[in-house]
């Protein structure tokens, strides 16, 4: 009876149909094929330079070992000033875009217009790299290292405000609505009702940013932007190159202590987010305070003054947060764990912005009085000269958009596997262990550094930046796809696993597809964030419409470097609509 | 209530008479709360349809119907969280419809509301949330408990303490239960001193335990404080226990309006008669592949 109960194969129809997600989809993947082929041929891209590449650079490398670090005191001395710089950078990014950030978002804005003027001032700070600030700022106010604080500040409130803007539309409505309601202004609704739920996520996306921000002020110094770079610069150019290794491995040992500073940062951040919601009775649980914490939190003569004076208050649930014993008298806040936390973040926020300020020897009015010799430069870049390079610049255009699409693909390509190797859930520990590590060394090399490298190995052009690119690009997605696959939820892997499913067909059906979304959801950030990049590789003579920029800017043909400005803002503009609009309609 | 206010309130201009124009219709000067032809529509759904209601002082007034009935439309409107599309609205003396936005303000300090879902910003300490109730009497924005001036710390302090929460002052809001933290939202709106008391739904999340607790906290206090309240409920033997009044809403429209004891099986079935119809009418529950199998 069971059997005969089973359904039979008739007409029902088990091919998906082809709603408009599915067709969009399908021809947004052909399309980028098309794209891809072209790119191509058109860059003149071969397997076999790939190949002979590698070759190259570990005979290059070979040669030029060991590195060398001359003058070791000064090569540390330029490493602080970066890091002060980066530090500065972000502080400048973090002031800028807190009120740009309030006014592009929805429910803070002042007024529509305002709102559409302020996501305006993001895009464009996005589209410019910050190398591209760097030089426009070092023409302006001169070598330094003020230029290159501002560079990253600007670039930097890009990705701050737009961040920051998206968390605040976020941002629960009840509680803003119930501050509405007691009658407070605007601005009391904004600092009670929303400030206080967004400031942590505002903290670890500033911290973030840092991270980034300590990556690009590596390179500054390229461009006269002060910093570690420019020792890079003068090492390169009289060939010193082991002594130029020596210069990458401090920036690279920079780099990743700094990815572990702010990890330890982060967790603490996210520790204090970490209590529990649930009727304030929730069991203590065996908690090791740190020595400090357990010094700060112990019991105060006051405390136990109010103690006798106040009659015992009846025992209450047992809290996380230690938060009865406050003073009746002055009803201040007692200095829980949290709440010193909290301080001790403010106060080491604080302590690095003022150390920065000294190491580099900076004031703040600085940037304020560099504003009229700024404003005198920008004025200079206008009204761009579109004519001066003739076809050049669509030819430059379209060349870095070539090399940004390859880069993209190719990276990808390699990615994803490397991905799959790199997540906990998917592969053994110790390879996870080992592939992470090896990501994060990866990721710490920054791209102009990769673009020397193959350049060296394959000769300038085109084909050095791609492969730079692409190894960038492996860098960033493989960490993507490694922590998107982590965060699959174990559920339905259990419930694929029941039916009898292999490992592979579980980790394909649970853990990858629900993934792949995301994955290519991202594809066109990336290729976004590779074409801002492509054109900084142009500079060290990657080739494409960074290097009609290098060229424009040594002849002070400021007019031409203006309209090289504008068709990459323009550039950059078109990917972020197309890659908003697959988001919305196809993901 | 024993406070003087630091504003000028409008609790004055509510007893002095009407404006000439109000002469000849039915607006009285003796309610707190009045409104006339009240609509308010969102897109092509009408929430409110042209509702008429006057409270009177002192009255304790519950509003029933169900879900999507205009309630909370209703009690937003009242301070002007939301604004009516037709109709005129007089709360305290202020016409809402045509104030603007310093005088809502104004309004609003004088008039606690109490939400569904508290309102509290759970990050910052439950002392700071009441503390958030004095925003419209003080200038400038605040940011952290300190702040406030001492004078409004002990006075939240002591609203906290009339709620029974004051050892919670310094405890981050969202670690409290669903019931304490409402009872923290009553400390807020007693912080503004309030006339009148606007609940929506205030118990609905609550589980019948704490909701009994709140219910009885609010009424206490409004009845100690003299404040004149509507709230709207769902449950009919909760608002009938406590209300001087019920008024029905049944797709925006008052259905029905009659004291506790007057409110019966006819009147509720007018107000909750889509959910009668929806269990005589209801669709049979499909046949799945289980039961089809043993059938066959």
């Amino acid at each position: 009876m069971a059997v005969a109960s089973w359904p039979v194969p008739g007409r029902a129809r088990v091919h998906p149909p082809w709603t408009k997600q599915r067709t969009g989809f399908t021809v947004l993947l052909l399309v980028w094929l098309g794209v891809f082929i072209f790119s191509w041929r058109y860059i003149q891209m071969t397997f076999l330079t790939l190949f002979t590449g590698v070759g190259n650079i570990v005979h290059f490398l070979a040669q030029n070992f060991p590195p060398q670090f001359v003058n070791f005191a000064q090569t540390v001395n330029e490493a602080v000033i970066t890091l002060g710089i980066a530090v500065l950078g972000t502080a400048f990014a973090f002031v800028l875009s807190v009120p740009v950030g309030l006014m592009a978002a929805r429910n803070t804005t002042l007024h529509p217009a305002v709102r559409w003027v302020a996501r305006a001032i993001i895009v464009a700070c996005r589209s410019i790299p910050d190398l591209v600030f760097a030089i426009i700022f070092v023409e302006a106010i001169g070598i330094g290292v003020l230029p290159g604080v501002l560079a990253l500040a600007c670039h930097s409130v890009g990705m701050l405000g737009k961040l920051y803007a998206e968390s605040i539309e976020q941002v629960a409505p009840g509680p803003t609505e119930a501050v509405k309601s007691t009658g407070a202004t605007r601005w009391q609704q904004v600092t009670t009702g929303v400030v206080p739920q967004v400031l942590p996520s505002f903290a670890s996306i500033a911290l973030y940013r840092l991270d980034i921000n300590l990556r690009s002020s590596v390179i500054l110094g390229y461009v006269g932007a002060g910093g570690i770079g420019f020792l890079l610069n003068e090492y390169m150019g009289e060939l010193q190159f082991r002594a130029a290794m020596g210069i990458v491995i401090v920036m690279f040992v920079l780099i990743v202590s700094m990815e572990m500073v702010a990890a330890v940062i982060r967790r603490s951040l996210i520790g204090m987010e970490a209590i529990p919601v649930s009727g304030g009775t929730a069991s203590p649980g065996p908690t090791s305070n740190p020595w400090w914490l357990r010094w700060a939190s112990r019991p105060r003569p006051a405390d136990r003054l109010v103690a006798r004076i106040l009659p015992p208050k009846p025992a209450a649930a047992p809290d996380l947060v230690k938060s009865g014993g406050f003073n009746r008298e002055t009803v201040r806040p007692p200095w829980t764990h949290l709440r010193i936390q909290r301080f001790s973040f403010l106060a080491g926020a604080i302590v690095a912005v003022a150390a920065a300020f000294v190491v580099t020897k900076t004031t703040p009015w600085q940037a304020f009085l560099a504003l009229p010799a700024i404003w005198r430069t920008i004025v200079l870049y206008f009204p761009p000269n579109f004519q001066s390079g003739g076809s050049a610049l669509s030819v430059g255009a379209l060349q870095s958009l070539a090399v940004a699409v390859i880069a993209t693909s190719a990276g990808y390509f390699f990615a994803v596997p490397i991905g799959l190797l790199a997540a906990r859930n998917v592969s053994r520990p110790w390879v996870a262990r080992t592939t992470r590590l090896f990501l994060v060394v990866l990721r710490a090399v920054p791209e102009l550094i990769l673009a020397i490298v193959f350049i060296v190995a394959v000769g300038l052009g085109l084909v050095a930046g791609t492969m730079a690119l692409t190894v960038g690009t492996i860098g960033f997605v493989a960490k993507l796809v490694a922590d998107g696959l982590e965060e699959v939820p174990q559920m339905p892997r259990e419930a694929v696993l029941s039916v009898g499913a292999t490992k592979v067909q579980e980790t394909a059906t649970s853990v990858i597809l629900p993934t792949t979304p995301m994955l290519i959801g991202n594809g066109l950030y990336v290729l976004d964030v590779n074409f801002r990049s492509s054109t900084i590789l142009g500079i060290v003579g990657g080739g494409g419409i960074g290097f009609l920029l290098q060229q424009s800017v040594s002849v002070l043909a400021y007019r031409t470097t203006g309209a090289i400005i504008i068709v990459t803002f323009a550039v950059v503009l078109m990917i972020e609509v197309i890659a908003n609009w697959v988001r919305k309609h196809l993901i | 209530m024993g406070h003087s206010g630091e504003t000028p309130r409008l609790g004055a201009a509510r007893l002095s008479p009407g404006t000439p124009e109000d002469a000849g219709s039915r607006w009285t000067t003796e309610a707190v709360v009045q409104c006339e032809r009240l609509s308010k529509r969102f897109g092509s759904t009408l929430a409110l349809d042209s509702v008429d209601l006057a409270v009177p002082a002192g009255q304790m007034l519950a509003v029933l119907g169900l879900s999507g009935s205009g309630k909370s439309t209703l009690l937003r409107s009242f301070n002007g969280l939301v604004t009516p599309s037709e109709g005129r609205v007089k709360v305290l003396g202020c016409e809402v419809t045509s104030a603007n936005s310093e005088h809502l303000r104004t309004l609003r300090r004088q008039v606690g509301f109490i939400f569904q879902q508290f309102g509290l910003v759970g990050r910052i300490c439950v002392l700071e949330n009441v503390l958030a109730g004095a925003l419209g009497r003080v200038k400038y924005p605040r940011f952290g408990v300190l702040s406030y001036p001492r004078r409004l710390r002990l006075e939240a302090i002591g609203h906290l303490e009339r709620v029974g929460l004051a050892d919670r002052a310094f405890q981050r809001a969202d670690t409290l239960s669903g019931g304490q933290q409402q009872r923290v939202a009553i400390a807020r709106a007693l912080m503004q001193r309030p006339v009148l008391l606007l609940a929506d739904e205030p118990v609905a999340s609550l589980d019948p335990e704490s909701s009994a607790a709140v219910m009885e906290l609010m009424l206490r206090i409004s009845r100690e404080d003299n404040l004149t309240v509507i709230a709207s409920l769902h449950q009919v033997e909760l608002a009938r226990g406590w209300a001087d009044r019920l008024i029905g809403l049944r797709d925006g429209r008052v259905v029905a309006d009659a004291k506790p004891d007057e409110m019966n099986e006819q009147r509720l079935s007018e107000i909750y008669r889509r959910v009668a119809e929806g269990k005589m009418d209801g669709p049979p529950a499909p046949a799945n592949a289980f039961t089809t199998a043993l059938a066959g």
